[in-house]
């Protein structure tokens, strides 16, 4: 029973891994990059919103989404932007690198302290059976997990926009000569994601708080769900991240944390050593020679 | 662009013409980057020389605080630099290396000597398997997975105090040398050293044989593949000799620290790794130590700056610097890589490296023809090969046409062990009459038995020189001088022997192509679409190649749209439609069926 104890508390990381993952997964179909930065702009987000004490809760949740627009605007013209057209070498190293400059600006701000951001919901706990609990910041974070696939749903597969950002992922000099206005795409992009990652920022650091420290942890766990997952469906990161959380989680409860990141590194590389395209298969297929 | 006529003799406009169609291997030239790199040469052994020299202790300290790193980051070249393996797990190889010193001490109470033993080999174990995953990762997983698991090697060290110490650390007492801590002079000297011996490590590593095939398997490493490098061991094989140098470097930069910090090995030493490699230049040993000058002494020798402020300013300049100037202050000239000797500069250069002997694999196990029964391969609901079967064997030309996305590329990638079929199966005729059909036949497996291939887009190593891209070959193969500079000859690629490929012309690219199936003794040639885009000079060379290749009892597949080309070297062709074979035998004749003709064209009449 405490396994299916942690489980359900692992859904609330797992949430967390799939948004996170989520709003990777949406800047690379539209700029081809995996970045790195992205759980660095999420904590700088949750951070952000913490020192917004003393305003309602709500208003907190809208300008932190508000703020993050352009965040995510300086971050794409920081570094990004530069990438296009370079290797795949130059995109690591240059969002590595911008996630560990992003991490240094949130220490300097907010030093290593947890951090909460006012809550929506006052803290309460659900009893599911006689020894199940869940509390309602899980169920918070679950429910931002499913307004967030659904907006990058309706947005990706089922709009105009979406057609143009997949076009200008897929090629973006053929994308510029049907008229795209490419730069203003990828900037929109990042404005979006900036919103997105803030969001997802304040959510998490209402219910679980948020470190710097975090950085890095958070991003290893949402990517690793993106790549267990796969990338090429809307659900890989989010099937991906509820199971990194959850395997963490129970691990955790288990042994130790140490043990929880290590099962999670394991599950990784031998699940793509098995299944090297995620386990949500990838609808497009890509040719090698 | 053609020559007066008279103004100039024919040999003269033919210098004329490849003055003008060469391109620089650098964008400022050859010349003005090799003064540069003096410069810079010249300006590390000053600004160390004048360290050990001047008495000024905040000097000789913020030089033994840049000498680490630059030696770290030599080491971790040969991994992140030449290979280009995204191994993002260094700050823990430089970890581990520094515990285990420190360990065989509080510990085992084992003097220096076990310790830096301990360092080198825990480390380079620690390189290898970090290293391991990227034979089936690549690109940003790997990156990721290796991150990852530096950072359970910084959560090992907080989770298990009893061994590490946890966030107090292990202090260093004992050391290889004890200098009273004024004496920065004398630690100046021992780091001095060890950058010295690192760079030496790491120079002579890359100077022959081995820094060809490193950037090989870096550059592109599906190419690697096919000519037969087992490109894993040649990444891990690096990685453990990278982590052996840098278990080095952590012993005796622990010494210099006297304790090791778990705070000490985490991202932001990878980071400042990164930084120092990125600004001196990715693919050599000075650059390392000049970046490491700028990056690491300056904001030392300046100190009191905030630690958070920094890694700002080091993440900011990373991008820059990647963005700005993405081969690094100091770019190695380009040269043919001839060993040790050959790398010393001009005057001390002593000759190529002796030729030793050929391929390892038997002549006797070389295939020379297949048999195809059944062929299936699917992608998702495309069907790029419906039940396709054929043979062909030595002195043969199989020509193969049909209209794009009909499965002709997918044929030969599936007969070059990159895709594995879903149904039917190849069987591989060899040399010595016996056949073998492997269940699942790799490329690399394939490239040594003599299985060549071109490509569409013909694929080059960017990071080598035209003479180097031709001595990468199947099996170790060593080609002597003489029939090197033969086929260098033949395919009329002397001017640029010495040059980078990377920015050559398509047709000189195409020439290398071929000209490596040459040297590499290929027996079975699969050549995707090689025509496409040679000019009529070029062309004739390629169909007389072809014939030559099928008198020396070399099998040829050869897909093409053009129909001329195939008429006048095909023996036989096949007509691929949607996956499947719509007729085998003289184009000309297949030509006359009506279906036939509707589908692949009819352009000659």
């Amino acid at each position: 029973m405490i396994y299916l104890q942690s489980a359900v508390n692992g859904l609330g990381i797992g949430s967390l891994y799939a948004l996170v993952g989520l709003a990777a997964m949406f800047v690379l179909r539209v700029t081809g990059i995996v970045n790195f930065a992205v759980g660095a702009i999420v904590v700088l987000g949750g951070l952000f919103s913490s020192s917004l004490a003393g305003i309602p809760p709500v208003a907190v949740l809208v300008l932190t989404a508000l703020v993050g627009v352009p965040v995510g605007v300086a971050v794409h013209f920081m570094s990004t932007r530069w990438l296009r057209g370079r290797s795949q070498f130059a995109g690591v190293l240059v969002t590595v690198a911008m996630a560990s400059a992003l991490q240094g600006l949130a220490y300097l701000l907010y030093s290593s302290d947890l951090r909460y951001a006012p809550q929506i919901f006052a803290p309460r706990s659900f009893q599911l059976s006689s020894s199940l609990t869940v509390d309602n910041g899980t169920l918070l974070l679950v429910a931002a997990v499913v307004v967030g696939y659904l907006a990058c749903w309706l947005v990706l597969d089922h709009t105009t926009l979406g057609s143009a950002l997949r076009a200008v992922s897929d090629d973006p000099v053929a994308a510029r000569l049907v008229g795209l206005r490419v730069r203003r795409i990828e900037i929109t992009a990042y404005a979006v994601l900036g919103a997105l990652a803030f969001f997802v920022g304040n959510v998490y650091a209402q219910v679980d708080g948020v470190t710097a420290d975090n950085v890095f942890p958070t991003l290893v766990g949402a990517l690793f769900g993106l790549i267990l997952g796969g990338s090429g469906n809307l659900l890989g990161p989010l099937i991906g991240g509820f199971l990194v959380g959850m395997a963490q989680s129970v691990t955790n409860a288990r042994l130790s944390d140490f043990w929880g990141t290590v099962v999670d590194l394991l599950l990784v590389v031998v699940v793509l050593a098995a299944v090297p395209g995620g386990i949500v298969a990838d609808r497009r297929q890509r040719s090698v020679a | 662009m053609k020559a007066p006529a008279g103004s100039a003799t024919a040999a003269a406009a033919r210098r004329l013409l490849l003055l003008h169609s060469t391109a620089r291997p650098i964008g400022r030239g050859t010349f003005a980057q090799e003064r540069w790199n003096w410069l810079v040469r010249a300006a590390v052994v000053i600004v160390f020389g004048w360290g050990l020299l001047s008495p000024s202790y905040g000097l000789q300290g913020a030089l033994v605080t840049a000498a680490y790193p630059a030696a770290v980051a030599i080491a971790y070249s040969l991994v992140l630099g030449y290979a280009s393996v995204f191994d993002f797990a260094w700050n823990a190889v430089v970890g581990i290396g520094a515990y285990a010193f420190a360990f065989a001490e509080q510990h085992l109470g084992a003097g220096p000597l076990v310790g830096t033993v301990l360092a080198v080999v825990l480390a380079s174990i620690l390189g290898a398997v970090t290293t391991l995953p990227s034979a089936w990762l690549s690109g940003f997983q790997l990156a990721l997975v290796t991150i990852a698991a530096a950072t359970v090697f910084g959560a090992a060290l907080v989770s298990f105090p009893s061994v590490s110490g946890g966030s107090s650390g292990l202090p260093v007492l004992r050391s290889w040398f004890n200098f009273s801590p004024l004496d920065t002079r004398a630690q100046l000297g021992v780091a001095i050293g060890v950058v010295v011996v690192t760079g030496l490590a790491v120079w002579a590593t890359t100077a022959g044989r081995t820094g060809r095939l490193l950037i090989a398997a870096g550059d592109d490493e599906f190419l690697a593949r096919s000519l037969g490098v087992r490109t894993t061991r040649v990444r891990v094989l690096a990685a453990t000799w990278a982590g052996a140098l840098t278990g080095l470097v952590a012993s005796f930069s622990v010494q210099q620290a006297q304790v090791a910090l778990p705070d000490s090995y985490g991202l932001p030493l990878l980071i400042q790794v990164f930084l120092v490699l990125v600004v001196g230049g990715r693919r050599s040993v000075w650059g390392p130590v000049a970046g490491s000058l700028i990056v690491v002494a300056i904001p030392a020798y300046i100190g009191g700056i905030n630690g958070n402020v920094l890694t700002i300013v080091f993440g900011l300049l990373v991008v820059f610097t990647v963005v700005v100037r993405p081969a690094g202050l100091y770019q190695d000239r380009m040269r043919d890589r001839d060993g040790v000797l050959g790398a010393l500069p001009g005057p001390l250069r002593m000759g190529r490296t002796r030729f030793r002997g050929t391929s390892k694999t038997s002549d006797l196990r070389l295939f020379t023809g297949v048999e195809a029964i059944g062929l299936v391969k699917s992608f998702g609901a495309v069907r790029a090969l419906d039940h396709v079967s054929f043979k062909v064997g030595p002195h043969e030309v199989l020509g193969i046409v049909g209209p794009n996305g009909s499965g002709k590329t997918t044929l030969l990638n599936c007969l070059n062990g990159i895709w594995r079929l879903d149904e039917g199966s190849l069987s591989w005729r060899c040399r010595d009459g016996s056949k073998t059909a492997p269940r699942a036949a790799g490329t690399i497996a394939l490239g040594r038995h003599g299985v060549g291939r071109s490509f569409q887009t013909p694929r080059v190593f960017g990071g080598l020189t035209l003479r180097d891209n031709l001595e990468v070959l199947p099996g170790g193969i060593r080609v002597p001088p003489a029939r090197m500079d033969a086929a260098v000859a033949d395919w009329e690629l002397g001017p640029w022997a010495s040059q980078s490929v990377g920015f050559l012309p398509h047709g000189i690219r195409r020439a290398v192509e071929f000209a490596r199936l040459d040297l590499a003794g290929a027996s079975v040639l699969l050549l995707d679409e090689p025509a496409a885009g040679l000019s009529d000079e070029e062309l004739a060379r390629f169909v007389l190649a072809v014939r030559r290749w099928r008198d020396e009892g070399r099998c040829v597949v050869l897909v093409e749209h053009n129909h001329e080309l195939i008429n006048a070297v095909c023996d036989r062709t096949i007509v691929l439609a949607a996956g499947k074979v719509l007729g085998v035998g003289d184009l000309e004749e297949l030509r006359r069926d009506e279906h036939i003709r509707e589908i692949i064209g009819d352009r000659l009449d």
